[in-house]
C-alpha cells in the first residue's frame, strides 16, 4: 500500500514538474513583450519562431491591411508581420508604454541612428530596429528584427 | 462561385522572356524563365503582364530619317530612359530602382504607369504594406518602411525584397486598372464582386511573381520572397507547378482561393457561410455607399 502511495505521489510530482517546465504547455508561463526582447537581445537562435508563436502569428502577410494584433500584459501589439525564419516586426500602442530606454538596455551592443525616429543595432544573430512613438517619445512604437548572419555594429553615430 | 468566362482556350503568347541573360559564364546557372505559352481563361492577363501592359518599348527602328513637323507626336522614349532620373522613380530605394531596371516587365509596367500620370506616394500604411488607388492612380508605399530601407544599409536583404514584391503586386493592380485585361462586369452582384476582387489579388500577386522570377532567373542571388495571403512556402510550390504545366488558371485559382478563405479579423459573416473571411470583406466593400 505504501509503495502504491509513493508511486502515485511520484507520478503527481513528475506531472507537476513537467507542467511547470513546459513553456506554454499549461498556460502557466504567459508570453510577454519583455520575453521577446530578451530572446532577441540574447541572440536566441529560435527567437523568430518563438516570437511568432508567442504572438500567435502564422507568418502570412495580407496585402492592403494591417497585420494581426496581440495583447500582452506589458504591451499592446498590432500590425504583426514577418517571414518565418527571416524576421518579425510589430507595432506597439503607447499604452502600456514599453520603455525605449529599457528596451535598448536589454542589448549589449551599441545603437546607431537609422532615421529620425528609428535606431538600429546588431548582435551575433539579429539585425534589430526600434522606432520611437510620436505620441510618447519615451515609448516604443515599433520593434523589428531580422536574422543577421553574424553582422556586428562597429560604430555609433 | 466560379466565374466562367468561356475563354478556356489555349493561347500562344509571344514574349522576350525566353531570352537567356547575356551575362553568361563558362558554367551558366540554371535559368528558369516564365513560360511563353500558357493556357486558360486568364491568358489575356498573362499577355498583358508579360508585355508590360501595353508595351512601351522603343518601337521599330526606321532607317529613313523623316522631318518632324509641329503636328507630329514626339518620338517614343525608351522605358529605361524615361525612368532614368524621373522624380517618381527616385522615390523607390536604390535597390528597388535597380531591380525595376533589371526587369523588362517591371521597367515597362512602371514606365507605362508614370506615363499615364501615375504617382508614387509615401504614407503611413503599416509595415511593408502598399496599396494601389485606382481613383487617383497612385501606388502608396509605407513611408516608415521606405525610410528605414533607404537608411538601413546592412539590413536583411529579404526585407527589401519583401517591399519590392509588394510594389510589384501594386504594379499588377495598376496594369489591370489601366487595361481591359480583367474588367468587372458592371451588372455583377456582390458575389461577383468578391470573386473579381479575389481574382484581382491573385493576378496582382502573379505579376509580382513574374517579375521576381525574371530577376531571380537572371541572378539567382537575388532574394525576393513571395508573399500575400500565403507565405513563400505555400506560394513557391504553386509557382513551380506553373513553370512546369504552364496552366495560368490553376495558379490564379489556387491563389484566389487562398485570398477568399483568408480570415478577416474583426469582420462580419456577411454571406452567412459560417466563416469570416476576405469574401465578407469584399461584400462589405460592395455594399458600402459609393460617391
Amino acid at each position: 500500500m505504501m509503495i502504491y502511495l509513493k508511486t502515485i505521489v511520484a507520478i503527481c510530482m513528475a506531472s507537476l514538474l513537467a507542467a511547470c517546465a513546459t513553456p506554454q504547455g499549461r498556460g502557466d508561463v504567459r508570453p510577454n513583450f519583455e520575453g521577446i526582447v530578451k530572446d532577441v537581445a540574447g541572440a536566441h537562435p529560435d527567437a523568430i519562431q518563438r516570437t511568432m508563436a508567442a504572438l500567435g502569428y502564422d507568418g502570412v502577410i495580407v496585402p492592403h491591411q494591417l497585420g494581426p494584433s496581440a495583447n500582452f500584459a506589458d504591451a499592446n501589439i498590432f500590425d504583426i508581420g514577418g517571414l518565418p525564419d527571416k524576421g518579425v516586426w510589430m507595432s506597439l500602442r503607447a499604452s502600456p508604454c514599453v520603455s525605449i530606454v529599457e528596451t535598448k538596455r536589454a542589448f549589449d551592443s551599441e545603437w546607431r541612428k537609422l532615421t529620425a525616429d528609428t535606431d538600429q543595432t546588431t548582435n551575433d544573430a539579429y539585425y534589430v530596429m526600434i522606432t520611437v512613438s510620436s505620441e510618447e517619445p519615451s515609448c516604443l512604437r515599433r520593434f523589428e528584427f531580422w536574422r543577421a548572419k553574424g553582422q556586428k555594429v562597429t560604430s555609433s553615430l | 462561385m466560379e466565374v466562367q468566362s468561356g475563354l478556356n482556350s489555349y493561347l500562344r503568347v509571344s514574349s522576350t522572356s525566353d531570352m537567356v541573360s547575356p551575362n553568361t559564364t563558362d558554367l551558366p546557372p540554371v535559368v528558369v524563365t516564365a513560360p511563353s505559352t500558357v493556357s486558360g481563361s486568364y491568358s489575356g492577363v498573362y499577355i498583358t503582364f508579360m508585355g508590360g501592359g501595353g508595351g512601351s518599348g522603343p518601337g521599330p527602328v526606321d532607317d529613313h530619317e523623316q522631318p518632324i513637323g509641329p503636328e507630329d507626336p514626339p518620338p517614343p522614349v525608351d522605358s529605361k530612359t524615361f525612368l532614368d532620373g524621373h522624380p517618381q522613380f527616385e522615390k523607390l530605394t536604390q535597390q528597388m530602382q535597380a531591380w525595376v531596371l533589371q526587369s523588362e516587365k517591371a521597367t515597362n509596367q512602371f514606365a507605362d504607369f508614370l506615363k499615364s500620370g501615375g504617382q508614387i506616394v509615401l504614407a503611413d500604411r503599416g509595415a511593408y504594406s502598399a496599396r494601389y488607388d485606382p481613383n487617383s492612380n497612385t501606388i502608396i508605399l509605407d513611408k516608415g518602411t521606405m525610410e528605414r530601407l533607404v537608411a538601413g544599409v546592412g539590413g536583411h536583404p529579404q526585407a527589401e525584397g519583401l517591399m519590392f514584391f509588394a510594389f510589384a503586386h501594386e504594379l499588377g493592380h495598376a496594369v489591370l486598372a489601366a487595361t481591359s485585361a480583367y474588367p468587372f462586369n458592371p451588372y455583377g452582384n456582390e458575389i461577383d464582386w468578391a470573386e473579381f476582387r479575389s481574382k484581382n489579388e491573385a493576378l496582382s500577386n502573379a505579376n509580382a511573381m513574374l517579375i521576381a522570377n525574371e530577376l531571380q532567373a537572371a541572378d539567382p542571388s537575388i532574394q525576393i520572397p513571395f508573399s500575400g495571403y500565403g507565405g513563400d512556402q505555400a506560394l513557391r510550390p504553386l509557382w513551380n507547378a506553373f513553370l512546369i504545366d504552364h496552366d495560368f488558371d490553376s495558379l490564379i485559382n489556387a491563389m484566389s482561393d487562398m485570398v477568399s478563405n483568408y480570415p478577416w479579423p474583426g469582420g462580419v459573416d456577411l454571406n452567412g457561410d459560417g466563416f469570416i473571411n476576405q469574401i465578407d470583406r469584399y461584400i462589405e466593400e460592395f455594399r458600402a455607399p459609393r460617391p
